[in-house]
């Protein structure tokens, strides 16, 4: 992955700040995309990933917490840095229990934002991974018939296909047929495999 | 006829009756006139022009005599006797041509005499018989019994006997008197004992007598005696105008005796009252000749000095020790010396041991050319007492005000520490919050700083450094070390002790820098800070430091307010009004405040707070009072609390 294409988005209304971080991220081999409301950055439409973002706790209208929520709600789990020039233990508390990425104290040492940023990114890359993974899952999940599915949540604890029939009420062999398009269309090998992957779009649990 | 009182009795009867009366009286003796003419069986056409030219004549006088005297005519006055001839004479001439026509009618005698009789005969009958009638029908014989003057009675029956006796004998003794003519002048000489011992009732009395005998005398009749030679009818003439001499004569004398001791009695009355006043002024008068001694005291003087009025009467001021010691005396001396008046009051003890305060006024006059002095003075102890009772009460209630002010100022001494102290600790306690919120706004641009100079270093480290970017980067440098130093340079000007003079504050940055410095906080406490300014700025007088306390004040209450609540919302608003004031207001949409007033809001250690000391309020309250301004708080309707302060505006021609 060349640095170039991973985004560093920096929310901040102070743009003598913004600018000079801008900079400094764009120097680091970031690409550095800068917004001065919360407002401003929801409206951009072409949010690449993975990326992170560096966000002002204050802002003038909408806070940093309240674009974090938001994000939240709509599924993207972009990465949160969160900068302030005034921070305190209940507010940075506060912001890692929101799930805060880091928490960066201005003024912070180049070293200490290159780490934020690296962290982030790279848990934005799993993310971005595991995103995809889930996805194709789903696709396969999605494929399923009805019984299928049924017979899938079935298999994933552990029970035998006699055992599958007895519950389903229908001949063991049908549940042998039903098994065999389940670990097809799933692309498993085993059930060990077929728990992982629902495990990882959470439908195991 | 030597007298015809008809006129003279019609004029009484006219004098001692109103003026209403007169037609009545006129027609009445018009009749019995007329009657008795009837009966002397005199022609009808006579007897009536004689009754008119009489009722004429009595008309006449009464007229003249009542306009020149007034109504109450009793002829003990110079100027009745005065109109009374007037009336005998000039009116009485006038009567006296209808009676001399009337008589032609009759008799051969020529007009010219027959008015001088009738004038004559009439006139005397005037002069003679209407003081008569007058003055002793008002005499009071039952008052003269009751008051028994029997000298008087004795007296006056002596002086008739005398009178009638001394009347008799120029007239009809025809022994050693004959042809003198020094007893009739003795007579009239006579008339002034009836008019000083009678008056006017004695000397009519006497002029009738002395009429009766001398027109029935032998030496009217008989003749030649008293006037000598000639026919009876002009010896007659002669004793008629004795006769009206003396009688106006006597009456003057009776009328002016009678006058002058009205006056006396007058004068005396009006000296007696003025003796009474004078003795029953209730304030004590002394009167002194310039030698000093007592010319006259009053009652109350009197009793001023203690003594009998004989002992105060003997006294000379100048010989009073009194005087001497308690000053009085030097104030006489200048009053007599400068004529002006001299007011003392003193305390003394008379000669006669009463001790007592005087207040007194002493002014020098100058009486039949010689100079005196009046004392006008009174006790005036009570006072004394009362007054010196109020100057005790004054001085106890000076010394008390006095302690009390001490006390006061003490007290006060004391809550200005307290206040110092306080302001302080809330001073001490905002710094806390303001190190807070300056702290972001210093890093932001040492922040700001920080990443240029990491930029910078990162350039330098590349192959070939790109100048002209590092150039922009360290003007960016320099300027944020600007923008960190006035941000410096503002918290110092926070948090300085001496703070700096009143001055032409612009409200409008006021609220600026205050909300900016709390914006943070608000992010933490999840409430919407909104800021209204209309106008945007305005100017008022005092001190920006205070006032940026104040309203971080206030912003800080309603940011504990809602301390929470997301989606609360703090309102800061600037206005214009009410006209010549800006207000400041807060307002949050957190609770209502729990209070019983608003007054209790702003007492001192008052709080609802659990870390409250209760002093935040008091003293912006203090703050804005010496700014002139007001201070109060309000809920409002739907729910939160809004906090408000009003300063008078700077008037546009003072900036």
């Amino acid at each position: 992955m060349s640095a170039t294409s991973l985004v560093v988005y920096i929310v901040d209304d102070d743009r003598n700040f913004r600018e000079s971080l801008e900079e400094l991220v764009g120097l680091m081999g970031y690409r550095a995309i800068g917004f001065d409301t919360a407002e401003a950055f929801l409206e951009d439409p072409r949010i690449q990933r993975p990326a992170c973002l560096l966000l002002d706790m204050y802002l003038p209208a909408l806070d940093g917490f309240w674009l974090q929520d938001t994000l939240k709600a709509k599924g993207i789990s972009l990465p949160v840095i969160y900068i302030t020039g005034h921070g305190d233990v209940p507010m940075s508390v506060k912001a890692l229990k929101k799930g805060a990425s880091d928490f960066l104290l201005k003024p912070f040492p180049p070293e200490d934002l290159r780490a934020a940023i690296i962290t982030a990114l790279t848990q934005d890359a799993a993310n971005v991974a595991h995103e995809a993974r889930q996805h194709k899952i789903m696709a396969c999940v999605k494929s399923l018939t009805p019984r299928e599915y049924e017979v899938m949540c079935q298999v994933i604890t552990g029970k035998l296909n006699k055992q599958i029939a007895a519950t389903l009420g229908t001949a063991e062999k049908t549940i042998r047929k039903h098994r065999g398009q389940v670990m097809r269309k799933m692309r498993v090998a085993s059930v060990a495999d077929l728990v992982r992957a629902l495990e990882t779009v959470g439908i195991a649990s | 006829m030597a007298v015809w009182p008809a006129g003279g009795i019609g004029l009484s009867a006219l004098l001692l009756n109103p003026r209403r009366l007169w037609p009545a009286i006129v027609l009445a003796l018009f009749a019995a006139g007329n009657a008795a003419n009837f009966i002397q069986h005199r022609p009808v056409i006579n007897s009536f022009g004689f009754m008119i030219a009489n009722m004429a004549e009595s008309l006449g006088c009464a007229w003249v005599i009542t306009r020149i005297c007034g109504n109450n005519v009793k002829f003990d006055r110079v100027i009745e006797v005065l109109a009374l001839t007037l009336g005998a004479t000039a009116v009485n001439a006038a009567s006296a041509c209808i009676g001399a026509g009337v008589a032609m009618l009759t008799s051969t005698a020529s007009y010219g005499h027959l008015w001088l009789t009738w004038w004559i005969v009439d006139g005397l009958g005037i002069l003679i018989m209407t003081p008569l009638v007058v003055t002793w029908s008002s005499l009071d014989i039952s008052g003269l019994m009751r008051n028994k003057q029997w000298t008087r009675l004795i007296e006056g029956a002596l002086f008739i006997v005398c009178w009638g006796v001394l009347s008799g004998l120029p007239f009809n003794s025809g022994l050693f008197f004959r042809n003198s003519f020094v007893f009739p002048y003795m007579l009239v000489a006579l008339l002034a004992w009836p008019a000083l011992r009678f008056g006017q009732r004695g000397v009519t009395l006497a002029i009738m007598l002395l009429a009766v005998i001398a027109i029935t005398s032998l030496a009217v009749i008989s003749g030649p005696l008293v006037w000598g030679g000639g026919s009876e009818e002009a010896r007659l003439v002669l004793t008629q105008l004795y006769l009206g001499f003396s009688a106006v004569s006597g009456m003057l004398l009776a009328a002016s005796f009678a006058e002058s001791r009205q006056a006396q009695r007058k004068m005396a009355e009006s000296l007696d009252f003025l003796e009474t006043r004078f003795g029953a002024y209730p304030i004590a008068i002394f009167t002194y000749k310039s030698s000093g001694q007592v010319v006259s005291v009053n009652d109350a003087a009197v009793r001023l000095v203690g003594a009998t009025r004989e002992q105060v009467m003997k006294q000379n001021f100048r010989e009073l020790e009194s005087w001497k010691r308690s000053g009085m005396l030097a104030a006489a001396e200048k009053a007599l010396a400068t004529g002006e008046e001299q007011i003392f009051e003193g305390h003394t003890v008379s000669s006669y041991g009463h001790d007592f305060w005087i207040s007194c006024r002493f002014a020098s006059f100058f009486y039949a050319g010689d100079l005196h002095l009046m004392l006008l003075g009174a006790d005036v102890s009570e006072r004394k007492k009362i007054d010196e009772k109020i100057r005790l009460l004054n001085l106890e209630l000076e010394q008390r005000v006095e302690e009390r002010t001490r006390e006061v100022v003490r007290q006060n001494e004391k809550l200005q520490e307290m206040f110092a102290e306080l302001t302080h600790m809330s001073r001490v306690a905002v710094l806390g919050q303001l190190t807070a919120a300056l702290a972001h706004e210093i890093n932001q641009p040492l922040g700001t700083i920080l990443n240029r100079a990491s930029s910078a270093k990162m350039i330098l480290s590349q192959e070939k450094p790109d100048t002209a970017k590092l150039q922009e980067i360290l003007s960016s440098i320099i300027d944020e070390d600007e923008r960190a130093g006035n941000v410096i340079r503002r918290l110092r000007s926070l948090i300085k002790k001496e703070l700096p003079a009143t001055e032409a504050v612009d409200l409008g940055r006021v609220v600026e820098e205050v909300t900016a410095l709390v914006r943070n906080r608000s992010v933490l406490e999840e409430a919407t800070l909104s800021v209204h300014r209309s106008p945007a700025s305005m100017l008022v007088m005092g001190n920006r430091v205070q006032l940026q306390q104040v309203l971080l004040n206030l912003i800080t209450n309603a940011l504990e307010a809602v301390n929470g609540v997301t989606g609360s919302k703090i309102v800061v608003r600037l206005e214009a009004r009410p006209a010549g004031k800006a207000t400041v207001s807060v307002s949050n949409s957190g609770p209502a405040i729990e209070m019983k007033n608003v007054e209790q809001l702003f007492q001192p250690f008052y709080t609802t707070k659990k870390e409250g000391l209760g002093v935040g309020l008091f003293i912006c309250r203090s703050i804005i009072h010496a700014h002139g301004g007001l201070i109060s708080a309000s809920n409002d309707v739907v729910d939160g609390a809004t906090f408000y302060f009003t300063l008078p505006l700077v008037e546009e021609n003072a900036v």
